[in-house]
């Protein structure tokens, strides 16, 4: 479960999120919703550890996370395992040699038995249908290929909280389709999934809880 | 301006390479094995006192160059001539001094190591190159740091072409200014790779990226591998031969 509990942050001294106090329960879908500009990409940042708030606090499953915490790597692994982020350009997340490799990586990561590593690569490039493009090179892939690989790598980790960055941006209506059948899929898994979106249609199908941002960097609708 | 040009000239051959050999069907043999008989080659080669060994090594190179499609025949050979005729014209005082022997020695030395290079650059991918070396597990991070790189040559590459196509739609007539965009190009690339180096750094750390860097496929050894360890046999016997 996620806390966040009176959340500022500026970003040279230009707010970019204020007061912001809300919780996500696990099992839910929540969809953070706002105009361009009004924090969502930067409480994605926050929630993934990679911004700090310049004021409140945020608890994940009880804990502060803070850049000390963060710092040490033991914390900062156990942290990461926890939270799977798929970023709104894939191309950015994607930086193996081919896609196996990708898929692969974060398992390695978390020291997992090689049978399991090859056990849980096969089973997501049968299930996001990446068997054709196994050999090939993440960025010589189409936009909604890579989008599939780096929601692939993501889950393949088991991550029980799940954050997508504009999943559909940059889609044709056939990626679009896809990919939200595919989340929606997801759903029953039991995980928390947050998914910062412009697109309604997408929200309408897949959120449990809409979030919904303003102008000023607040949260107004929970 | 030129340095600029060169740049762009060098990404935007990285990534005509990497589109051909997109679709290539990957060797049996492990590419450890490949490139260690392309330094195995170059280094008995330098060591060799015999000119039989040096020139048959160069024969075997042009007989496998002469298998390869025109286009590669011709970079190899744009790539040879250069040092080749260097080499040649630096040796030259030799001949006056009454060591004929010494030019072309060492001239055919060069045009050998040379042609095997670039003979292993065309038949090797980049990512067979960076898997030979993954072999060796120390490696790990030169491994990652080599394979990175490429990846921010192959995307930047594909950015500057687009800028300049951009560049080129916009550009009516015969202008000075147009040169002056390559400055810009190569700006706006360099602000484009800090922001892209920064998000890849990111992805990793959430990706729980603690410095291992390991490849899922593993080479298993099979017979074409066994096979290429003839090559190996065969080196060094013709190199132990004309000793």
């Amino acid at each position: 479960m996620i806390q966040l509990e009176h959340i500022d942050y500026d970003y040279q001294e230009i707010p970019a999120l204020r007061d912001i106090t809300y919780s996500f329960e696990m099992g839910n879908c929540y969809c953070l919703e706002g105009p361009n500009g009004c924090g969502k990409s930067t409480l994605f940042r926050i929630l993934n550890g990679l911004a700090f708030p310049t004021g409140g606090r945020y608890l994940l499953d009880g804990e502060a996370i803070t850049e000390k915490r963060l710092r040490d790597d033991a914390f900062a692994k156990v942290f990461h395992a926890k939270i799977g982020y798929v970023f709104q350009n894939s191309e950015v997340q994607l930086f193996c040699k081919n896609v196996e490799d990708e898929i692969a990586f974060g398992l390695f990561q978390l020291g997992l038995p090689e049978d399991e590593i090859r056990e849980r690569v096969e089973k997501y490039i049968r299930l996001l249908k990446l068997e054709p493009l196994r050999k090939r090179t993440p960025y010589n892939l189409s936009g909604g290929e890579k989008k599939r690989v780096a929601l692939g790598a993501v889950l393949a980790m088991d991550p029980p909280i799940l954050m997508l960055d504009e999943p559909l941006s940059g889609l044709d209506e056939d990626g679009q389709q896809w990919i939200t059948d595919f989340i929606a899929s997801l759903k029953s898994t039991g995980k928390l999934i947050i998914i910062s979106t412009h697109n309604r249609e997408l929200a309408e199908r897949l959120a449990d809880v809409h979030v919904r941002m303003d102008k000023d960097h607040r949260i107004i609708c929970p | 301006m030129r340095l600029n040009l060169k740049v762009m000239e060098l990404t935007g051959r990285l990534l005509k390479n990497d589109r051909e050999n997109a679709g290539r069907k990957p060797s049996p043999v492990a590419p450890a094995l490949r490139v260690g008989a392309a330094v195995l080659c170059i280094l008995l080669c330098a060591i060799s006192q015999n000119a039989v060994y040096v020139i048959t090594v160069i024969a075997v190179e042009l007989l496998r160059l002469a298998l390869m499609p025109p286009e590669r025949i011709l970079r190899v050979l744009k790539a040879l001539i250069l040092p080749v005729i260097f080499t040649a014209l630096i040796m030259l005082p030799a001949v006056f001094f009454g060591h004929p022997r010494t030019m072309l020695t060492v001239t055919m030395k060069v045009c050998e190591s040379v042609l095997v290079l670039a003979v292993m650059n065309e038949s090797l991918d980049w990512r067979e190159v960076t898997e030979a070396f993954s072999v060796t597990k120390g490696m790990a991070v030169f491994v990652l740091i080599l394979d990175m790189t490429m990846r921010f040559l192959m995307i930047l590459g594909d950015y500057s072409d687009k800028l300049l196509e951009a560049v080129m739609l916009r550009s009516v007539g015969k202008t000075n200014w147009k040169n002056a965009k390559v400055d810009g190009i190569l700006g706006t690339t360099f602000l484009k790779s800090r922001q892209m180096a920064e998000a890849t750094s990111e992805a990793m750390a959430c990706r729980c990226f603690d410095g291992q860097y390991r490849s899922y496929h593993r080479h298993r050894f099979t017979w074409q591998d066994v096979l290429f360890l003839g090559v190996y046999a065969a080196m060094i016997a013709l190199f132990v031969m004309t000793k």
